[in-house]
């Protein structure tokens, strides 16, 4: 186990070659760094020293100008020689002067040429600037002295033109006055130029006395001076338009040199470019070399590591393929070793499993092999049985059913029978009672026609006399009348017949009024008989359709109870018959459908064991056919 | 005085018993073509011929009803002969105690109506048998009767 533990693991390789493919990946990408970085830094100085070198330059320009333009005609320049902008200028000169340096500094040795001669250059600028600032102040200084002398002057030559009192002197010497005035005010040469002229006028004016004159000296003494400042004025201008034009010189001078400083930038750039292509192009190099060494070494780590797989793989291969006596080799690396014994260890015990398998296998399958029949011909006889018993069973419960219906239905005919006899046999008796009713009915409803004929004759008769009664005291009544007449036609001798007349027309009257009462009466009574006598008619007719009807039915009830009550005993005898039929069938139903379920049980029973043999059966069978593929010797 | 008394459709009527010659039942009367209005035929008295006025008709224009004391009145004094007055209920006699009095309305298209009188009955009204028949009618009328 030691010598094995000693040995490599598979980690290790595998970590070995990870950091094999890291490193040169890390070096290609510090070198990268470093140089860039220092490239840049470098080109960045360089942009810094330019610019400030345009900067300084722009602002001594600006100086410069500002001087020209305005210090050098001011009088406070002309008085002290001292103005800001060219203190200003002195000191962007100088910081240009620094820039150029530290420009030199920075150049390569091939470029070093370039930056002395723009420092020649700008050196020669700022000394024509001083040179030219030197000449303004020269200027200055003799415009002082004039303005002196002109002030010495001045009280002189009033007081000398008030003493001639000659209005063309005393013009003359106020218009000097004006334009000294106006020189004092701009001293440039017109002025000057002005003055002068006024002074000769003034000399020419006073031409006669002048010589003798107080104002003789002074006036000489101020021409002198305004004569010399002409020339210093003229002397000015000169060096000014020459001064000036070496200092454009010296300044497209220094132009041109950073002109071609840039120029000399944009080929440092161009070399520049050249060199990161040919750096990027030594960069993919090293990767792709960094990418291919780690290829090779991973390949290599994975062939060591797949090599005693391979080898294990094919050791499995003709394990699983039966070969049993097959063992794998034991490889190098630890894990896989182990993996190896293992193995070697398991194709060991399956080897030995197998052996034993196969004799078992054997045993079950010639086992199996009689289980099976067995079960088949069971179930087929189980089958025999289950068909048969279901058959009987449907035929019973058939014959259940239909005797059960036939019994219920005897009963109901036998009720129905009964209980038809018994309300027969009351129809019967009551029928019976009806038709004599009706019979008595007949025969009183007859005598009462006759009555009422009787009846309705005899009012007939009373009418008769009645009418003769009612004529009779008609006629009274007429006569009484006539006799009435006749006796008031007699006069007195009538009056005792007139009172007969009228007691016999009383009674008369009296008679009329009873005849017509009875008349009424007998009329009232045989409107009543008549009526009678007819509904009576239709009664009778009516009560006798009824006798007959009710006796035919009567006859016909008769007979059908007497059969009614002769069917009822037989049907009570056929009821008790099937009612013990259909209890039978029931208990045989009631048996055939147990013995029915327990064939069908038996029946699922034999089914199962049949599936579950031929199951074994064939399990048995691979099981052998599996076994055998495996040769253990 | 003596009245007859009857009704003609309900309303009584008299006529004083002087006129009247005799009361006789309401038998069969020959018809009479192109008779006048009210005249409904003739009677056969003992052999004299009378023509029978229809009362009612004339009065209340509706014909006698044949009823137990519809009779006719045979009255002279109107024509040359007798007349027959066809009425109802002609039963009784009546003497009042007073006269007939004017009824305050003036019918001059019928003059035989002529006076009222209440009694405990009820009004009754006396038939002023001369002015029952006009001219026209009396001449055709005596004309017929001779």
């Amino acid at each position: 186990m030691s010598a094995r533990d000693r040995r490599p693991a598979l980690f290790f390789r595998l970590l070995q070659a990870g950091l094999l493919m890291l490193l040169p990946v890390l070096a290609f990408w510090l070198a990268g760094v470093w140089y860039f970085g220092a490239r840049q830094q470098q080109a960045n100085t360089l942009v810094r020293c330019a610019d400030r070198i345009t900067i300084a330059m722009l602002e001594a320009r600006r100086a410069e100008k500002d001087f020209l333009l305005r210090d050098a005609a001011a009088a406070e320049f002309r008085r002290s020689g001292i103005s800001d902008n060219l203190t200003a200028h002195q000191r962007w000169c100088d910081k240009l002067l620094a820039a150029v340096a530290e420009l030199g500094a920075q150049l390569p040795a091939t470029e070093q040429g370039r930056a002395a001669q723009l420092e020649t250059s700008v050196r020669a600028y700022a000394a024509r600037f001083a040179e030219l600032a030197g000449t303004y102040r020269t200027a200055g200084t003799t415009s002082t002295a004039a303005g002196t002398a002109w002030l010495q002057v001045r009280q002189g030559l009033a007081a000398a033109v008030r003493a001639r009192r000659q209005p063309a002197l005393t013009q003359a010497a106020e218009a000097l006055q004006q334009a000294a005035d106006a020189w004092r005010q701009q001293a440039d040469s017109a002025a000057v130029a002005l003055v002068l002229t006024r002074l000769a006028v003034l000399e020419r004016t006073a031409a006669d006395s002048i010589g003798t004159s107080p104002l003789a000296a002074p006036v000489a003494a101020w021409r002198t001076t305004f004569t010399a400042l002409q020339e210093t004025s003229g002397q000015l201008r000169d060096a000014n338009s020459g001064v000036q034009g070496a200092m454009r010189a010296a300044i497209h001078d220094v132009e041109t040199q950073l002109a071609r400083m840039d120029e000399v930038r944009e080929a440092a750039d161009a070399t520049e470019a050249a060199a990161n292509r040919q750096l990027l192009l030594a960069m993919g190099g090293v990767l792709v070399a960094g990418l291919l060494l780690g290829v090779v070494i991973s390949m290599l780590t994975a062939r060591s590591l797949v090599r005693p797989l391979a080898a294990l793989q094919q050791a499995v291969t003709a394990l699983g393929s039966g070969q049993l006596g097959a063992r794998a080799a034991v490889p190098v690396v630890r894990e896989y070793a182990l993996l190896a014994e293992g193995m070697n260890a398991m194709a060991e015990a399956l080897a030995g499993l197998v052996r034993r398998i196969q004799r078992a296998g054997v045993q079950v399958t010639s086992s199996a092999t009689q289980i099976t029949a067995a079960a088949r011909q069971l179930q087929t006889s189980v089958g025999e049985q289950t068909a048969t018993t279901a058959q009987v069973g449907a035929s019973v419960a058939e014959i259940s059913a239909t005797t059960q219906q036939l019994a219920g239905t005897i009963a109901h005919a036998a009720a129905a029978a009964d209980a038809s006899a018994g309300i027969a046999g009351h129809s019967v008796s009551d029928i019976a009672a009806l038709t004599g009713s009706m019979r008595q009915l007949l025969t009183s409803t007859a005598n009462l026609g006759g009555r009422f004929s009787l009846l309705s004759a005899k009012a007939q008769g009373i009418g008769s006399v009645v009418t003769t009664i009612a004529k009779v005291a008609d006629q009274t009544n007429l006569l009484s009348l006539n006799a009435a007449i006749e006796a008031e036609k007699a006069g007195e001798a009538g009056l005792g017949f007139a009172v007969v007349a009228r007691e016999i027309r009383r009674l008369a009257d009296q008679s009329a009024i009873a005849t017509a009462d009875i008349e009424e009466l007998i009329r009232e009574m045989q409107g009543a008989v008549v009526g009678g006598v007819t509904g009576m008619d239709a009664f009778t007719h009516e009560v006798r359709v009824q006798a007959d009807a009710v006796a035919a039915f009567g006859s016909k009830l008769e007979e059908l109870i007497r059969q009614v009550q002769a069917v009822a005993p037989l049907l009570a005898t056929v009821t008790a018959s099937v009612q013990s039929q259909a209890a039978a069938a029931q208990q045989i139903n009631v048996a055939m459908t147990q013995l029915g379920d327990t064939a069908q049980n038996s029946s699922l029973a034999a089914t199962s064991l049949t599936e579950v043999a031929t199951h074994l059966l064939d399990a048995s069978r691979e099981l052998q056919g599996e076994v055998a593929r495996f040769r253990a010797e | 005085m003596l009245y007859l008394r009857f009704t003609l459709a309900g309303a009584r009527f008299g006529v004083p018993a002087a006129a009247v010659t005799a009361v006789v039942p309401w038998v069969a009367l020959a018809p009479l073509p192109h008779a006048p209005a009210g005249v409904c035929g003739v009677l056969n008295y003992h052999g004299q011929s009378v023509p029978v006025l229809d009362l009612q008709q004339l009065v209340q224009r509706t014909p006698c009803a044949p009823a137990y004391g519809t009779r006719i009145i045979l009255v002279s004094g109107v024509t040359s002969g007798l007349l027959g007055l066809l009425a109802e209920t002609v039963l009784d006699t009546f003497r009042p105690d007073s006269d007939f009095i004017p009824s305050g309305l003036p019918q001059p298209d019928a003059p035989y109506l002529d006076g009222v009188m209440f009694t405990a009955d009820g009004m009754v009204q006396q038939i002023n048998l001369a002015g029952l028949l006009p001219a026209t009618l009396q001449t055709t009328l005596a004309a017929t009767g001779a």
